[in-house]
């Protein structure tokens, strides 16, 4: 069943992403669809500062399978906001339909309070191309709610990808992120009308 | 998909987006006039509901009888975003001691009630927030008697 939801997701070209590692014995699920990506995660936090996982990745029809780590390499706590540094390593799986001899390489950061919030992260992917997705994040709450209220962000977001041997694509998007107790969803499209789409579930 | 309809798709998918943020705005600040106040106090409350033989009990003690309940508030550093502080929430309501957990972003406090006659040390409870990513800045303790 859950293998069927999972090949239905990649399938209507949608794409996990997640929250790279929560709380000790928490899971998370992720789609994320991107103009020149999608991708697919699901983890699990053995620690609140590594995650293992998996992580699919179809970059223009290119299907790459990871076994991945997460770690949360720096975490700074402040009353009113919170920064991390997490790096990412994906070694890829070879399944027959898969390529194999792939890797991931990836780092992020971010800080946040509850009125703004910023990310900066890179995404490296070794296949027989080298992809590069860098990606910036602004985000401003326009209202305040509480722990288990209807939290909305817009989100200013400023993409780069590039292949290695060939020309670099940038994009600026503005995005909505709506949340509330376990489950967000992102939506959000470029002056082109390219969008991005997100929906991630902690458990 | 034509290129057609991949802008056709996306410019749909945006303006749910544009018409799902108006609709939360609406809905917040309709909830707000409700109230008649901003609603930074607002938490959520999570009870483990005591065993239906406990409760009978409970019935059969003479009203002037008082319990002493014990309430613990966590300051914690780091409680920014509620998506990311479930962890808190859920782990400290695996706890046997722990009767509710109230949590409150703008207080940035975590509120444990205990069970009657039980205890949570103060070594657990920095263990349980460290392991949730979090650290505690202030452990205030206070007892509430119920009749």
């Amino acid at each position: 069943m859950f293998r069927s939801l999972l090949l239905g997701f990649i399938l209507l070209g949608f794409n996990i992403f997640a929250h790279p590692v929560i709380w000790k014995g928490g899971s998370v699920f992720t789609l994320r669809h991107l103009p020149r990506m999608k991708r697919v995660n699901l983890h699990h936090s053995l620690t609140h500062r590594w995650a293992l996982g998996f992580h699919f990745a179809d970059i223009q029809d290119e299907k790459l399978l990871f076994f991945q780590n997460n770690f949360l390499l720096k975490r700074f706590n402040k009353p009113s906001s919170q920064a991390n540094i997490y790096g990412f390593i994906g070694l890829g799986l070879a399944p027959r339909f898969l390529k194999d001899e792939n890797f991931h390489l990836g780092i992020q950061g971010d800080w946040e309070s509850r009125r703004f919030y910023t990310q900066f992260n890179v995404n490296s992917f070794f296949y027989d191309k080298i992809f590069v997705s860098t990606t910036f994040r602004f985000g401003v709450a326009p209202y305040i709610e509480d722990y288990d209220g209807f939290h909305t962000w817009i989100i200013f977001q400023a993409n780069q990808d590039s292949f290695l041997d060939d020309s670099a694509m940038s994009s600026s998007m503005l995005v909505f992120r709506f949340f509330m107790q376990n489950y967000l969803i992102e939506l959000g499209s470029d002056f082109k009308g390219l969008g991005l789409m997100t929906f991630m579930v902690h458990f | 998909m034509s290129v057609l309809k991949k802008e056709k798709f996306y410019s749909t998918a945006l303006f749910f987006a544009y018409a799902l943020l108006l609709s939360s705005l609406c809905v917040h600040n309709f909830c707000l006039l409700a109230k008649g106040e901003p609603s930074k106090t607002k938490t959520t409350v999570k009870t483990k509901k005591p065993p239906a033989q406990k409760v009978e009990k409970q019935k059969k003690v003479p009203v002037e009888k008082v319990s002493v309940l014990q309430v613990v508030n966590v300051t914690v550093n780091g409680m920014v975003c509620s998506f990311c502080v479930q962890g808190l929430e859920k782990a400290f309501t695996k706890e046997k001691s722990v009767k509710s957990v109230v949590v409150s972003l703008s207080d940035k406090l975590v509120v444990l009630s205990l069970k009657e006659n039980m205890d949570i040390s103060d070594e657990k409870i920095k263990s349980i927030v460290e392991n949730t990513g979090y650290n505690v800045k202030k452990i205030k303790r206070s007892s509430v008697s119920v009749n």
